[in-house]
């Protein structure tokens, strides 16, 4: 019991100091570039500067993408009239554990009119470790049109509100004043 | 089966030990019911999860939490008459059946193994992912061996119940 106590306080210890040193992306934040892969072809985060994004790298194993793709979907016609551009990417290496391509995945979960709009891709190993660094199965981020990180979180199904308050927000109008 | 029917039974004789199966019971039912469909809620429990129930997850639910009304009230028993009970297929039970769903796509499982790449990193860094995704696409898997550990349990607590302290002649 006694040796279960320490190596417990060890790695609690080890926590508490691997988060300090660990890269966070903490909002407000400038993006970070980084580029993925989407239709065969190589992409840059910066192809989208001046538009609002929603980053959203997920792996297709897990059930809480699964919830996200729905809620995503079920909200197409608000995306649609606020603008803003859903970058829907699979983890690098799925996270590290096989499933589905992304396409299929989404595909699975929604119908294919919701989701046309979406840029589907995968994560460059090194888009990965800049907004990933901890490989949560799912991890998004609400992006600005000057490229700015404005929230990130995880689950988008349960923050669905937040996400619709960022695509009706005027961001331009807030970066002028 | 007539063994476990007997156990319960013999402890149901007392109302206190039926009040206990029946709370025990809702407890559980209301603990499972919140927590089996945090899978698709990235682990959050509560109201939230709720809208991702289905009836599988209701019936799994019922059966989980009758299963494990059923062990305490045997183990209650046992312990007041002085007897020692199993526990251990039980804890593993209850324990899989509460923290396969929360554990399978919430962040606690990148956030400990995070903690302990500090320590060894090139064994635990990429190993996160690896063990949630499992957990993840053996959640029918992780459930049955729940429901085993738990028929086990109620099945050694009701042999305990029924036998006693007997002694054994060679």
């Amino acid at each position: 019991m006694k040796k279960l106590s320490l190596w417990l306080m060890l790695i609690i210890f080890a926590g508490l100091t691997g988060n300090l040193s660990a890269q966070e992306l903490t909002p407000p934040v400038k993006a970070p570039q980084a580029d993925f892969i989407s239709q065969g072809s190589s992409h840059t985060l910066a192809e989208y500067r001046g538009k609002k994004v929603m980053l959203w790298l997920f792996s297709t194993w897990c059930h809480t993408c699964a919830a996200g793709v729905k809620a995503l979907a079920e909200k197409h016609k608000e995306w649609k009239q606020h603008g803003l551009i859903i970058l829907a990417l699979r983890n690098y290496n799925n996270g590290g554990y096989p499933g589905a391509d992304v396409e299929q995945f989404i595909a699975h979960y929604s119908p294919p009119s919701a989701t046309r709009n979406w840029v589907k891709g995968e994560a460059s190993e090194e888009m990965n470790k800049r907004y990933n660094s901890r490989q949560y199965p799912d991890i998004y981020f609400l992006i600005n049109e000057q490229g700015v990180i404005q929230e990130q979180g995880t689950a988008p199904a349960v923050f669905i509100k937040k996400i619709i308050d960022f695509a009706r927000s005027d961001t331009q109008k807030e970066a002028v004043q | 089966m007539r063994l476990i029917i007997n156990a319960l039974k013999n402890v149901w004789t007392l109302s206190a030990y039926r009040w206990l199966s029946v709370s025990g019971f809702a407890l559980f039912f209301i603990l499972y019911l919140m927590t089996l469909p945090s899978s698709f809620t990235g682990g959050q429990i509560g109201w939230i999860a709720l809208q991702y129930l289905d009836l599988s997850m209701v019936i799994l639910s019922f059966i989980m939490a009758l299963l494990v009304a059923f062990i305490m009230t045997l183990m209650v028993w046992l312990i007041r008459q002085g007897q020692k009970s199993s526990k251990a297929s039980a804890t593993g039970g209850i324990l899989v059946g509460i923290f396969a769903p929360v554990l399978c796509c919430s962040p606690i499982i990148p956030i400990i193994f995070g903690s302990m790449a500090s320590l060894l990193p090139s064994f635990i860094g990429s190993s996160g992912p690896l063990f949630q995704g499992f957990i993840a696409t053996h959640q029918i898997e992780l459930f049955t061996i729940a429901i085993i550990l738990l028929l086990l349990a109620l099945y050694q607590n009701a042999k305990k119940v029924i036998h006693g302290n007997s002694c054994h002649l060679k």
